[in-house]
């Protein structure tokens, strides 16, 4: 029987071509959405991952007066409200924690930098402190990093990020000669390694010198930098993040009832908010999916009824044959199925062909899995199947007689 | 009379209810035909004449009466039970032809054989001998638009008689015909007879009447008179 109903449908559908696809887009719109959407979120999701393990160390977390995360405008007014977080603070905490392995705080601003004839604009300087390496894990290619005693004189010496160093010059030759920043001279003492990118931004564009020079030349004392705290091998996470907490709160003078006045966020902080966000944009996809596929079904049950009514006569023929009440609602049933699965197949493909080419033209590496492939059909069938019970029941009902008497 | 009756219906009775009045379409109708007899229905229009044909081929219910077909009572029969009846014991030929029209000539007359659940090679080889015996192998992927009235109505008794039914059912099967096509059609069912088969048609050509072995006259609802010849 359900071939013949197969066959019949697909007869009935190629009778209207037109009516058919038109029906067919309602649910292939949803289907292409939901496709699209669930692979760019995991590929999203998958690309944030990796971005984050290549470029912070799972253990170091960070501190800061303003939140690093993705947050409102409300906790950002918050945030200026409270005392800086400055230097003097990271080196108090370096002083009395005991669960830290390193201890290291950043600034940082934009100038440009320019060497022999070349000039790289808007170059991100770094004031950094000597014990970066030690909890950045900032590796040199070439020379060293600055010392103790070069960031206590506030030397004029500079460590260039690869890409800064490659766009002026040839980086061997620059370690030992004079660039200026921002209009200053310094001497190269170093090349780091490469780090590589996070979210399509370079992060090897950049140019580090002593935290005091930095804040001589550059800054006025005392504003804030965001510190880096490295635990030891032999404490948790948790245990250094919540010790660091305790003595920022006392310097700063926190009733034990106050809130925090900084923020300390890790990977895993980071990651977790990411994955809130992700988390939102899936339920964003869900309920997109939903309403097309509700409309697509809506669609389809019209287009049933209509052809319900068309058919009539052939309805009522059917029955004075031998058809059953069943087999008219399998006949319907399956049209609407079949219907839908078009749109549905088609709505595939055309995720497909979106989430590839997002995967081609974005460092998102969108993918269209083997279980989107499932849910459309799986969906798409259901919507045919659901949004064509009605107008199969109706089919159904009429009366034989009437059906045929049906001009 | 040898056998069990095709069809026996007793104290048959129809109405319609169109909002306030009633319309009785049929008055209290006995009928019983036997296996191998060919009988003309005649009466006015609007005598009643179609409503008894569907009645008698399990299409209707009446609103009272008793019915049975092939010795069982289809009085108690479900909905279901009745498109089985009618699919075995039931072929149908209209008027209007009522086949499929974006169906072929060979897949309309299949159909019936679709809904007796017989398996598609069969189904296409009994079909095909049908077509054949009513002159139209050659036609057989034909649509309905593709095929002269006559034409049409030779695939219709095809798929009539596709199921070997106990009772061929034609309400005014030539009424859409000019007389010369429709002198082919009456040919067939001469022929469908002299096979053994038990035909009722509907007519109201006097002609075709005095051709049949029984004439029932309805008038109003009632049977007016009933003659052998
Ligand atoms: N569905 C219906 N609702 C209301 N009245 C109906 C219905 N079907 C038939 N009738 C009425 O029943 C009566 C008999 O109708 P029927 O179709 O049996 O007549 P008929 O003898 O076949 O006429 P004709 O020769 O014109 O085909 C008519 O008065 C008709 O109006
Ligand atoms: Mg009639």
């Amino acid at each position: 029987m359900l071939p013949e109903a197969a066959a019949s449908a697909l007869g009935s559908l190629r009778n209207n071509r037109l009516r058919s696809a038109l029906t067919s887009l309602g649910v292939m719109v949803g289907v292409t959405s939901v496709v699209s959407l669930v692979g760019l979120v995991t590929g999203l999701s998958n690309y944030v991952g990796e971005q984050f393990d290549t470029v912070v160390g799972a253990r170091v977390f960070e501190i800061s007066r303003f939140n690093s995360g993705f947050d409102d405008m409300e906790s950002w007014l918050r945030s200026r409200t409270w005392p800086r977080l400055t230097a003097d603070d990271a080196e108090r905490l370096s002083e009395m924690m005991t669960t830290a392995e390193g201890v290291t705080w950043r600034v940082g601003t934009s100038r440009s930098v320019s060497s022999g004839g070349r000039t790289a604009e808007g170059i991100w300087v770094r004031g950094l402190a000597p014990t970066e390496p030690d909890v950045g894990g900032t590796t040199m290619a070439m020379g060293r990093f600055f010392t103790d005693a070069e960031d206590g004189n506030r030397a004029r010496v500079c460590v260039l990020g690869s890409s800064l160093a490659d766009s002026l010059g040839t980086p061997s030759s620059l370690v030992g000669s004079d660039v200026s920043i921002g209009g200053e001279r310094f001497t190269v003492i170093g090349i780091a390694e490469p780090l590589g990118s996070i979210f399509g931004r370079a992060l090897d564009d950049y140019a580090a010198v002593p935290f005091s020079t930095f804040v001589s030349l550059f800054a006025t004392p005392g504003r804030d930098v965001e510190i880096a705290v490295l635990p030891r091998a032999d404490v948790s996470q948790e245990e250094s993040q919540e010790e660091a907490r305790q003595i920022l709160r006392r310097l700063r003078g926190i009733p034990w009832d106050g809130e925090d006045n900084f923020y300390i966020t890790n990977q895993q902080a980071m990651l977790d908010s990411m994955n809130q966000i992700m988390g939102g944009a899936a339920i964003v996809t869900i309920g997109i999916a939903a309403i097309s596929l509700l409309v697509g079904g809506i669609g389809i049950m019209n287009i049933m009824l209509v052809s319900v009514t068309e058919r009539t006569r052939e309805i009522g023929i059917r029955r004075a044959l031998g058809a059953t009440r069943g087999d008219i609602v399998s006949q319907f049933l399956v049209e609407s199925v079949v219907i839908s699965l078009i749109g549905g197949v088609l709505g595939l493909l055309a995720g497909f062909a979106i989430v590839t080419a997002a995967d081609a033209l974005t460092p998102v590496p969108a993918s269209a899995s083997p279980f989107a492939a499932l849910l459309a059909i799986a969906f798409s069938s259901g919507v045919g199947l659901v949004f064509g019970i009605y107008p199969s029941w109706k089919a159904a009902g009429l009366d034989p007689v009437e059906a045929l008497r049906y001009e | 009379m040898a056998g069990p009756a095709v069809v026996d219906a007793r104290g048959i009775r129809k109405s319609y209810r169109m909002g306030e009045v009633e319309v009785e379409a049929l008055r209290g109708v006995d009928l019983r035909i036997d296996p191998g007899e060919f009988s003309c229905i005649m009466g006015a229009s609007g005598s009643g004449k179609s409503t008894l044909l569907n009645i008698v081929g399990c299409l209707d219910r009446p609103s009272s009466g008793t019915f049975s077909l092939m010795d069982r009572s289809v009085d108690s029969m479900d909905d279901g039970d009745l498109a089985e009846v009618r699919n075995r014991f039931i072929g149908f030929v209209f008027q209007t032809f009522n086949l499929l029209p974006r169906s072929s000539a060979l897949q309309n007359v299949e159909l019936p054989l679709v809904y007796a659940r017989v398996q598609s090679r069969e189904r296409r080889e009994r079909a095909m001998a049908m077509l054949e015996k009513v002159g139209l192998a050659s036609r057989a992927g034909h649509r309905p638009n593709q095929l002269s009235g006559g034409e049409r109505q030779r695939v219709a008794i095809a798929r009539a008689l596709v199921t070997r039914p106990a009772l061929l059912l034609a309400d005014e099967p030539t009424g859409n015909l000019d007389s010369r096509t429709g002198r082919v059609i009456m040919e067939m069912f001469h022929s469908i007879h002299s096979e053994g088969n038990t035909i009722l048609l509907v007519t109201h050509d006097p002609e075709i009447a005095r051709e049949a072995g029984r004439v029932v006259r309805i008038k109003d609802g009632l049977i007016e008179s009933d003659t052998r010849s």
